[in-house]
């Protein structure tokens, strides 16, 4: 319709307007005659229109598949091809498998008769189809379900006609049928030869599982649908027809890691598969059974986890497996997969892969293995593990060679399947865990540069604490990872109960891995090295610095040995053993750490970026002891140089930048000195927005730290603005009780006190001390904070004796752990020669404040403000 | 727990997401199961009253397919769009089932009180639908789309609105000035 872009437009006009203004309208403006004509042609049907479409298409046409069966089934006793159509074998979503009889000829020979749906017929599932039918063709062989014939109907619907096998399946058949062991593994070597044949003529089958193999009356194993399997040989035609080859209709238990990964899929996915066969029919347990129908659990599993032996699971769960079995079976057998699709109403939990053979008997009896335990233990466990390795490589090179190393096992002879070794699993260990150990680090400095600003005059020892808080989740989430890593979901690692070894914690493992490092390490002392580097860092990332003192200690002794004095691995350990000298308080030691890897990466910096990275981190670190000490000058001195090299970094070891730009804020916050301060805040921010990370962690501190510096420049409104920021975006990151919201609403509270909103102050802080102490022990720098807060508050408030009981208990804290001059305790000596002025105690007022002026000078210099503040104070004495 | 389709959908949605064609026609047949589903639970459900939404089969086959597939699916509204079409196109291919030369008096409006209409029809009616949106589709590819989103994905308008990145007003302007151009021309069948 030429106009429709017309008439549309003015019929929205028309539809606007009451009734009564319409005709006026269409008849006055100057419109073109047809288009008024169909307007008003349009128009007439608006009424009738308002009903029209106001329910579903499904609602619509309910009933359009009531009869569905009937539409099936109407093929029965018809002749397709060659076959006439005996009944119904099957169906899932693409295609209906009928039993059916080759009519021509003497003979009668019975088919099984795969045909696409009808609604299926678009080209890609035909190509689907046709992909099967030419595989099929390749493969003869006794213990493969042969294809027979293949077509299309009249109507243009392909089929394909194969050997109809009347079996069931191959882990029923085992167990009702009794086997033994012996026979049991003879039966699934047949099915060896059946892959390894498939393997030869380059064809992986990709879904192998019990239900794609039947064993017959006879005893022979016959392996079916080849419907997703991949010709290994075909490139070409995999571009052409991607989707086809790349699809996997993989039952998830059966999967392999690489499958699920989506990597490049070998023989050594059916290897894999075939393990998982075996363990089944070993065992009768999957070596991956959740309770949850969590797919992603599963997956998880299958990728990082080890399994359990396969003769330890006969002894656990017989319980589990009826259950198990019973399911399996009734989704395998004729008639119960029937009823199993009519009452499911769950959609997407039919197979689609229609099975295209199906057991005869159909009975329900739970089934478990006669299996015993010790008949499996040792090698067979072994065999079944090497199938079931993570990595292809390390699997059986070829299913004849999997069937090979079963006869040994029959025969008596040495079979090739070993364990895992503990040195295997120990690289491995390290290898992964070279991703965590990073992040630690990362956090390591966000968390040096967040709180610098303000806290660091309290001693960092103190700090220990609140960053097991802080970590706790992240801990929670390595501690999972180790386990993994560890091999510690094996149920009998650590204790008979599962469920309690569940909640092992990874310090158990840890200790676990150390008492086998040098026994099983002995000749290995790079790994051992490694471990002890590695399990390090792990306590230091759970606070548990003393451990971690001692492990990386040792573990620079064991680098040195191997690479000889003064190596990279050795010095990179040292970084981080002063980082956790100086958590612990340990500030000569920590120097001297840190100085010797300045002085090893410093000559190297033209080397490469990890060499910068490194002396950028040491030089960072090594600030922050000066600044400590107050010698705030150097401090700023070595951020600087820090930054210098750090300013080289690409990608994601620019994570440093942020913090050493928040860390210099911090020096010059210290120094009075808040413009600057201000400004390096912002730039810090800004590196932090441009990664994206305006959401993170550290953007919060920022903003608590920019929030701190406003309420120095008695920019009140803008420092709530900051603290508002950061208390939402450390909620959300941190929780409600973790050191930084908690040091966030402390600042907040001091907000409203700087302003004279001392009610509010007072109950924000009250708030947030209650909640302090409840996570923090007594003494702790950040209750000191809001103590010294509250006695303040009482102070203007005239509460002097209130305020003098909180005041002096903020500084009985803070006294204990402060050595030398102390900037945070000259803060609380203030406020308390404030709070005895007002209480007319003059002698101890000057004598308090004469402190005060003392901690100041010697630690932010004599130009801070604080400074201004204590002699007004003092001039406020009477002579 | 073990569910056979899951990663199978979850290659095709991930082909899909790299913009493999084929993946739309390998979805087929899992909508079309949980379309037969969705028939199957309306049929047991008797419809009481007026105020029930259009269901939104479409979404639930969404949920379904995402939550099994275990990936998180790039292009919900592409997803709703194709997915509406395979609607159409199953539910047009079983209306040719049902479809007969017998034809009821009134036109019909594709609402609630023609459920209770003859199946055939009903099934008539989808065909004839079918034929009258290729027609607009012609001049007016956007409307059909609307329509077929609306009626066969059963889709809000704000879903609508999210595929075809315009706003809801737009949707709701193009779906009134549809349904009168609609409702003339299923008046002439």
């Amino acid at each position: 319709m030429e106009n429709w872009q017309k008439v549309k437009e003015l019929l929205n006009e028309v539809l606007n307007l009451d009734a009564s203004e319409r005709e006026n309208f269409l008849n006055n403006t100057e419109i073109d005659n047809e288009i008024r004509e169909e307007v008003k042609s349009l128009l007439a049907f608006e009424e009738e229109s308002e009903d029209l479409i106001n329910l579903s298409a499904v609602e619509f046409s309910r009933g359009f598949f009531d009869d569905e069966k009937d539409i099936e089934n109407a093929l029965i006793g018809q002749t397709i091809g060659a076959y006439k159509i005996i009944s119904e074998l099957g169906f899932g979503g693409m295609g209906t498998v009928y039993l059916a009889e080759r009519a021509d000829g003497n003979f009668s020979q019975r088919v099984a008769l795969k045909l696409l749906k009808r609604e299926m017929n678009n080209a890609a599932l035909r190509r689907r189809f046709q992909h099967e039918r030419e595989i099929l063709e390749s493969l003869e062989h006794p213990n493969i379900a042969r294809l027979l014939n293949a077509g299309t109907t009249d109507d243009n619907i392909p089929y394909i006609a194969m050997e109809y096998v009347e079996g069931i399946q191959i882990d029923d058949y085992c167990n009702r049928n009794d086997l033994g062991l012996n026979e049991r593994l003879d039966l699934f070597r047949e099915v060896c030869e059946a892959v390894d044949f498939a393997h030869r003529n380059l064809i992986v089958h990709r879904d192998l599982k019990p239900s794609n193999i039947l064993v017959n009356e006879n005893g022979k194993a016959k392996l079916l649908d080849f419907g997703i399997s991949k010709i290994l040989s075909d490139e070409v035609k995999k571009n052409d027809s991607a989707t086809i080859t790349k699809l996997g209709v993989m039952t998830p238990s059966y999967a392999s890691p690489e499958q699920i990964q989506g990597k490049s899929v070998t023989t050594a996915t059916d290897i894999y598969s075939l393990g998982v066969i075996l363990y089944e029919i070993l065992s009768g347990h999957r070596p991956f059974e959740t309770k949850e129908s969590d797919l992603k659990d599963i997956y998880q599993a299958i990728i990082e986890t080890d399994p359990p032996l396969p003769s330890s699971m006969i002894e656990t769960g017989s319980k589990e497996f009826k259950k198990t079995t019973k399911a399996d079976i009734k989704i395998h057998s004729q008639e119960d997969q029937k009823s199993f699709l009519e009452e499911n109403t769950e959609p997407l939990t039919v197979s689609n892969e229609v099975k295209t053979q199906v057991n005869k008997t159909s009975q329900t009896n739970a089934l478990s293995v006669n299996l015993s335990s010790s008949s499996i233990r040792g090698d067979l466990d072994n065999i079944v593990l090497k199938a079931l390795r993570k990595e292809p490589e390390r699997r059986y090179s070829s299913a004849t060679n999997f069937s090979e190393d079963i006869r040994h096992y029959l025969r008596g002879l040495p079979v090739t399947a070993r364990p895992n070794t503990f040195s295997y699993r120990a690289s491995k260990f390290i290898k992964r865990n070279k991703a965590v150990v990073f992040a630690t680090s990362l956090i390591f400095f966000a968390i040096i540069g967040g709180l610098f600003a303000t806290i660091w005059q309290a001693r960092v020892a103190q700090t220990e604490r609140d960053r097991a808080v802080l970590e706790a989740k992240k801990v929670e989430k390595i501690n999972a990872y180790m386990q993994k890593i560890l091999n510690f979901s094996n149920p009998h690692w650590l204790s008979s109960n599962p469920d309690q070894n569940r909640d092992a914690k990874i310090s158990d493992a840890l200790s676990e891995a150390l008492k086998n490092i040098d026994a099983d390490l002995a000749n290995e002392p790079e790994i051992q090295a490694e471990i002890l580097f590695t399990i390090g860092q792990t306590y230091v990332s759970q606070g548990q610095y003393d451990k971690a003192d001692e492990l990386l200690t040792q573990a620079i002794e064991k680098f040195d040995e191997v690479y000889g004095q003064g190596n990279l691995k050795s010095m990179q350990t040292s970084v981080i053993l002063g980082d956790t000298k100086l958590y612990l308080g340990k500030l000569d030691e920590a120097e001297k750490l840190y100085n010797t890897a300045i002085s090893y990466f410093r000559p190297k910096v033209s080397e490469d970026e990890s060499q910068i990275k490194w002396l950028g981190i040491a030089l960072n670190d090594l600030s922050n002891i000066y600044s400590l000490r107050g010698n705030f000058q150097e401090a700023e001195k070595l951020v600087q140089e820090s930054l210098k090299f750090s300013g080289k970094l690409s990608g994601s070891d620019r994570f440093m930048i942020p913090v050493l730009l928040s860390n210099l804020g911090g020096i010059k916050n210290q120094t009075g000195d808040f413009s600057s301060a201000l400004d390096y805040y912002k730039k810090a921010q800004k590196e932090v927005e441009l990664k994206g990370n305006q959401e993170k962690f550290e953007s919060g501190n920022i903003y608590l730290n920019i929030g701190i510096t406003n309420v120095r420049l008695e920019d009140y409104e803008a420092a709530e603005v900051s603290f508002q920021k950061a208390y939402d975006i450390l909620q959300k990151t941190g929780g409600e009780e973790n050191i930084y919201t908690l040091f966030t609403k402390y600042h907040t509270a001091n907000n409203y006190y700087k302003q004279g909103k001392h009610k509010k102050a007072e109950e924000l802080a009250n708030e947030t001390l209650e909640k302090q102490k409840k996570l923090f022990p007594e003494g702790h720098f950040t209750i000191a904070f809001s103590q010294r807060l509250l006695g303040d508050i009482y102070t203007v408030t005239e509460r002097q004796k209130l305020g003098e009981t909180e005041l002096r208990k903020a500084l009985k804290s803070l006294l204990k752990t402060a050595k030398g001059p102390n900037a945070e305790v000259a803060n609380v000596e203030i406020a308390l020669g404030r709070n005895l002025i007002a209480q007319k105690r003059f002698d101890e007022a000057k004598e308090m404040l004469t402190s005060a002026l003392n901690n100041v000078s010697k630690t932010r210099g004599e130009k801070h403000p604080d400074i201004k503040v204590i002699n007004e104070l003092l001039s406020e004495i009477p002579n | 727990m073990e569910n056979p389709q899951s990663l199978q959908i979850t290659q095709i949605l991930q082909d899909w997401n790299d913009g493999n064609e084929d993946a739309q026609e390998l979805l087929l047949p899992f909508v079309y199961d949980e379309l037969k589903r969705q028939a199957r639970i309306l049929m047991s459900k008797e419809r009481s009253n007026h105020t029930l939404q259009p269901t939104a089969l479409v979404h639930e086959a969404f949920i379904k397919l995402s939550n099994q597939s275990g990936i998180e699916w790039k292009n919900r509204s592409h997803f709703y769009g194709i997915v509406s079409r395979l609607m159409r196109q199953i539910l047009v291919d079983h209306a040719r089932l049902y479809s007969s030369d017998k034809r009821g008096n009134n036109p019909i409006h594709f609402s609630l009180e023609d459920v209770q209409i003859p199946i055939e029809e009903r099934a008539n009616s989808i065909l004839v639908l079918d034929e009258v949106l290729d027609r607009l589709a012609k001049f007016d590819e956007t409307q059909a789309k609307i329509i077929e989103m609306r009626f066969f994905g059963g889709l809000s308008v704000k879903e609508i609105a999210e595929h075809l990145e315009v706003s809801e007003r737009t949707v709701g302007r193009e779906w009134q000035s549809a349904k009168l151009w609609l409702s003339r021309e299923l008046s002439k069948k």
